[in-house]
């Protein structure tokens, strides 16, 4: 039988942050829809919508600085950019062991009491989803701003008519506004995934307790 | 034009209308205007004559040059409004080339098509341009066609038509021209531009040659009076409905104008206030790159036909499949592992 060990897995600074964003990102999904009038939904019936999409949009931005700044800092081991080679071999291997082609590759996951450390802390295909996330937040802030902010953002207009020319517009606003809307259902679609990933690797209280029993493991 | 671009050329023209008649009776001395008509509908024209309470058009036309009788602007010729006809019409236009120098203004309404398109009195339409171009102290652009080339050049523009400021660059004509778009031109526009022409004023102009008194704003950012709705959540899911009117297409977040100012026929109205969407005429590429007209802003690019709301919801709706197929494999995977154990 396996053994396991109570491990403190994640700081209070870190658990605030991601509920934040998820709070803040449901806020901006939501007041984003009302605002391009889609589905009919209305959560803010008497109010500035675009007001409060701004606004929480500056903290959602602040609040991702803040989640990068500590993932440097701190979790650059598992979630820094070299690792993405080895996320991508591991998510290969697992989608040919799910269409019976191959083995599955056992959970690397694993914590070594002795040394006080992980072996390994996180799914590798983590790593993949923390940059994604990363990158369309990036992109939903550069485009949002550019879209209130025009004349800041003039070269960006000239970029994105020149792009898109391929997709039927010359217009920069048409582009920009039709990648932020993409953006959202992208950021969607990430978030689905992440959500299941975490209900079937079994890291949701975690991120509420910050504790988690881990699998121990010793450093070959 | 600065407290034009402040004040909304209809509250201007109540409030410095006197002044300026003043300042427009000391310049004493014709200026001469020529209106060729290209490829257009002629709406521009009809835009001009149905301005109701002209102003300035007024104070043009009375404010007579010594003891000729005849007014400070003298319109030689138009094609669609002056008396004459035939010949004798196309001899006006020698009127107008003899005109005092610097004092020539030249208004096109219409596109210019290819040769073999558009003639008058046996001449292309862009051969009695290049007549006239070189005699032209100032030139006017009026309307959506003659600045861009407007509907005549929706593709496939099998007559080839382009703006009067391109076809000047591909003849040769080395001559600004003030850009005054929409579809129809608003009256004020050209009447305040006009004035600003014979003051000797300078308009500044952005990069499309448009002035910026009154192409300088965005329409959705800064004048739409239906903003607030935006703002709020609230959109017109027809046209006609209350609200606004970007879901039902409106290209007012793209379009540079001051329409919402200016309105048509008299100040009476325009577009966007008796329920429709903005079609953004104002801007260069009307009407291709605002097409679909009642599609929303963000659905203009699109791949194999499909807008980033229809791409999105695919791939959504591909992700909530994959995600349930792998969660059944899932548990059906761990009942099986856990009947082994048992076992």
């Amino acid at each position: 039988m396996a053994e396991y060990v109570e491990v403190y897995r994640h700081s209070i600074f870190y658990r605030i942050c991601h509920w934040s964003i998820v709070i803040t990102g449901f806020i901006l999904a939501f007041t984003g829809m009302q605002m391009g009038g889609l589905y009919g939904i209305r959560i803010l019936p008497n109010g500035g919508v675009l007001a409060v999409h701004l606004a929480v949009g500056m903290i959602f931005g602040g609040l991702w600085f803040l989640m990068f700044y500590y993932i440097v800092v701190k979790e650059w081991k598992w979630f820094g950019l070299q690792r993405i080679p080895y996320a991508i071999k591991f998510l290969i291997a697992e989608s040919l062991a799910w269409l019976g082609i191959g083995p599955h590759i056992e959970d690397p996951r694993g914590y070594d009491p002795e040394k006080g450390e992980y072996v390994e802390k996180i799914i590798p295909t983590e790593v993949m989803v923390w940059w994604i996330y990363f990158a369309l937040a990036m992109l939903m802030g550069i485009t949002g701003l550019a879209m209130y902010f025009r004349a800041q953002f003039a070269p960006l207009y000239s970029i994105a008519g020149a792009i898109g020319q391929f997709f039927g517009t010359s217009n920069g606003y048409a582009v920009i506004r039709a990648v932020h809307r993409l953006g959202m259902y992208l950021f969607a679609m990430v978030m689905f995934m992440h959500v299941y990933a975490v209900i079937i690797f079994q890291v949701l209280g975690s991120m509420i307790t910050g504790k988690r029993m881990e699998r121990v493991k010793t450093k070959s | 034009m600065k407290t034009v671009a402040v004040m909304g050329a209809a509250a201007f023209l109540d409030t410095y209308g006197v002044e300026l008649a003043k300042a427009i009776n000391e310049v004493k001395d014709y200026w001469h205007i020529c209106w060729l008509n290209g490829a257009a509908c002629t709406g521009c024209t009809i835009s001009f004559a149905q301005s109701v309470n002209p102003g300035l058009l007024e104070i043009f036309t009375s404010i007579l040059v010594g003891n000729s009788g005849l007014p400070i602007v003298l319109p030689d010729y138009m094609e669609t409004l002056q008396p004459a006809s035939g010949t004798l019409a196309e001899e006006l236009i020698n009127r107008w080339k003899k005109g005092s120098k610097g004092r020539r203004i030249l208004i096109v309404e219409g596109a210019v098509p290819k040769k073999g398109f558009c003639q008058i009195h046996g001449k292309d339409f862009y051969e009695h341009l290049q007549d006239v171009a070189p005699y032209a102290d100032h030139v006017i652009a009026f309307g959506a066609c003659a600045c861009f080339g407007g509907v005549p050049s929706a593709k496939p523009n099998p007559t080839g038509v382009r703006g009067v400021q391109e076809f000047f660059k591909e003849a040769g004509i080395n001559k600004q021209v003030i850009n005054i778009p929409c579809c129809p031109g608003n009256p004020d526009h050209l009447v305040i531009t006009l004035s600003a022409v014979m003051l000797g004023e300078k308009i500044e102009l952005d990069k499309y040659n448009r002035p910026k008194v009154f192409f300088g704003k965005l329409m959705h950012d800064d004048l739409c009076p239906y903003r607030p709705y935006y703002d709020r959540g609230i959109f017109a899911e027809k046209p006609g409905e209350e609200g606004c009117r970007y879901k039902i297409g409106c290209k007012g977040p793209m379009t540079h104008t001051d329409c919402a100012l200016r309105k048509w026929n008299g100040h009476l109205s325009y577009c966007v206030e008796v329920g429709a969407p903005c079609i953004g005429c104002a801007e260069p590429g009307f009407p291709d790159n605002f097409e679909p007209f009642y599609k929303p802003v963000a659905e203009l690019p699109a791949v194999l036909g499909f807008g980033p709301e229809k791409i999105g919801e695919g791939i959504l709706a591909a992700t909530a499949a994959g995600i349930a197929i792998h969660g059944i494999r899932h548990v059906m995977s761990k009942k099986s592992e856990d009947r082994e154990k048992k076992r």
